[in-house]
């Protein structure tokens, strides 16, 4: 196991998982001494019957909900979050319960900043302590959830907020919330979550802490996507992939950011195509490239929980890094029925591959040599199949 | 600015229909507990090690239903019904929502599958706690058919723990006690 000279993990998520997790919910925010949360939500969750399923959960528990406040849009914008905090004053509430995916979460935790020290200028917050006060937090993740939800990042009209106190107090993960949705619906938060805990557990500064919630985060995916995406949708697969998905969220949180998540993020940014494809796509052949180009490669552990402890056992040590990055190769290539997985698909001029390498070159130079995230953007581009480790 | 009264206060409803079943199913279980501990020498034991002053209140969050079991001024062990007011309760079981009793008396959920899923909480001391629920466990094996109580419980005892003749009599013994005095 990897154990860096010096290194630092924080969790503040709590995730309560399984059948009627949400009936919890009035007990866990009394024990934190609150009694009329604010929900924030979107449209689609209410539409989808969400709010009245957690509203039914409420039943027999003596408490009020404040609002269910349904103003997030796909666009998380400083209007909603002050809309909220008007209305989380008008009702006296105390505490937040954000439902949906991460643009419900980002509002949450700004509306949780503005509440919290009784303003309603965001501006204010543009360098956060991580020693904040703030009010009870609860995520219900959903079938929209991409993993952001349980992190310490809120972005607001394209502006980050950052701390770890931004972090959910409690994750409460039910079956009843996870709607079935379409495959690439399914597919692309997951690969996205599972690219962020790969690149996690694959950079120098991993630590053995990370490294934990990284490989259950993996391995949840890994598990259960294939069954969440053609066994009919089973429930257990889609909880388990929600659970691996909230997991990455903590990873992320705690890893510095890796080649392939800001290739993906500049990507997405100068094509307009989503974060997540943009990611999934990228993954395998950013970890080709690491274990071709550089000189500490890819981890073997990264096998264990890709393929199982059955292939980890049977694989001699020097090959379990390469078998990791094939398993990985083959999984998001098994996609390709459902999702793009070449940037060629998209359509991506070269001259938009040049200005995103360049974009991030110089930040990972040191690390992937010169050219080497134009080296990754072109594999991806071409779609070239697994080298095994051969230039 | 925004019209709040588009997004009303929304009060928790009711499940009276569940609260009162579970109300039925621990009255019944507190007062098998009570009959158990008479007819019952496994029983009786375990009631023996606790402390004198042993009560233990069963409930569910936030305002029931409940139970209250406990030994009275002359050891004897009696259910004392479902209000605590009054009383020294020295085991405290908290079932953390009406969803989590019902998963639990209608055996979908045994107790220990019950605890390991967090809904329980207990105040109290931990043998206490786990003397009863043996005798939770036994009490369940006289008051229901084993196709049952093996859902509730961990393992349904096997002949040497508990012979047919003491099952059967004792389960007879039980159920006139429970329904009678």
């Amino acid at each position: 196991m990897q154990i860096p000279d010096y290194f630092k993990f924080f969790n503040k998520t709590r995730i309560i998982s399984g059948k009627k997790a949400l009936e919890n919910i009035p007990y866990e925010l009394q024990s934190m001494d609150s009694v009329k949360p604010l929900v924030v939500t979107d449209k689609r969750s209410v539409d989808e019957g969400l709010a009245k399923i957690l509203i039914d959960a409420y039943g027999d528990s003596g408490l009020v909900i404040g609002a269910v406040f349904d103003g997030v849009t796909g666009y998380t914008s400083t209007k909603a979050v002050l809309d909220a905090a008007q209305l989380f004053r008008a009702r006296g509430c105390d505490s937040i319960i954000a439902m949906g995916g991460e643009n419900c979460a980002f509002t949450a935790k700004a509306l949780n900043l503005l509440v919290s020290y009784k303003t309603d200028d965001l501006l204010q917050f543009d360098s956060l302590p991580d020693n904040m006060h703030l009010r009870p937090f609860i995520v219900i993740p959903t079938s929209d959830s991409s993993g952001r939800e349980t992190s310490t990042r809120s972005v607001i009209d394209g502006r980050i907020y950052e701390s770890d106190e931004l972090m959910p107090d409690i994750a409460v993960i039910d079956p009843r919330m996870l709607k079935k949705r379409g495959k690439a619906e399914t597919i692309l938060p997951a690969l996205r979550a599972m690219a962020e805990a790969v690149e996690a557990c694959t950079e120098d500064a991993a630590n053995p802490m990370n490294d934990s919630f990284a490989f259950a985060s993996i391995q949840l995916i890994c598990e259960n996507l294939a069954a969440a995406v053609n066994g009919g949708g089973s429930v257990k697969a889609r909880l388990g992939l929600a659970n691996g998905i909230a997991i990455s969220g903590i990873v992320w949180s705690n890893a510095p950011e890796g080649i392939g998540s800001a290739l993906a993020e500049e990507l997405a940014m100068r094509t307009g195509n989503s974060r997540e494809l943009c990611a999934a796509i990228l993954l395998p052949h950013t970890l080709d490239y690491k274990l071709k180009n550089t000189k500490k490669s890819v981890r073997g552990e990264l096998l264990l929980p890709v393929a199982g402890i059955d292939r980890y056992c049977a694989a001699a040590e020097a090959e379990r890094g390469l078998l990791g990055v094939e398993e990985i190769f083959g999984m998001v290539k098994g996609m390709s029925k459902h999702i793009p997985v070449t940037l060629k698909e998209l359509n991506i001029p070269r001259y938009i591959l040049e200005s995103t390498a360049e974009a991030v070159e110089d930040s990972f130079a040191k690390m992937y040599g010169k050219g080497g995230a134009l080296m990754i953007l072109e594999s991806a581009y071409n779609g070239d199949g697994f080298s095994g480790g051969k230039k | 600015m925004m019209n709040i009264n588009k997004y009303p206060e929304i009060k928790s409803g009711s499940k009276l229909i569940k609260k009162i079943y579970v109300a039925v199913m621990l009255w019944i279980v507190g007062r098998a507990i009570q009959a158990a501990s008479r007819v019952d020498r496994e029983v009786k034991e375990e009631f023996g090690r606790l402390s004198d002053d042993f009560m233990m209140h069963l409930h569910v969050l936030p305002s029931g239903p409940g139970m209250i079991v406990g030994k009275d001024k002359n050891g004897k062990v009696r259910y004392m019904g479902w209000n605590p007011k009054g009383k020294k309760i020295t085991l405290d079981m908290k079932v953390k929502n009406i969803e989590g009793a019902i998963l639990m008396f209608t055996f979908q959920e045994s107790t220990c599958v019950a605890s390991a899923n967090n809904r329980l909480a207990v105040s109290g001391n931990v043998p206490d706690t786990m003397a009863f629920i043996r005798i939770l466990n036994i009490v369940e094996t006289y008051l229901l058919p084993k196709i049952i109580t093996s859902l509730a419980v961990k393992r349904y005892p096997k002949w040497s723990q508990m012979s047919p003749l003491r099952k059967y009599a004792g389960r007879v013994l039980v159920y006139v006690r429970t329904f009678t005095f």
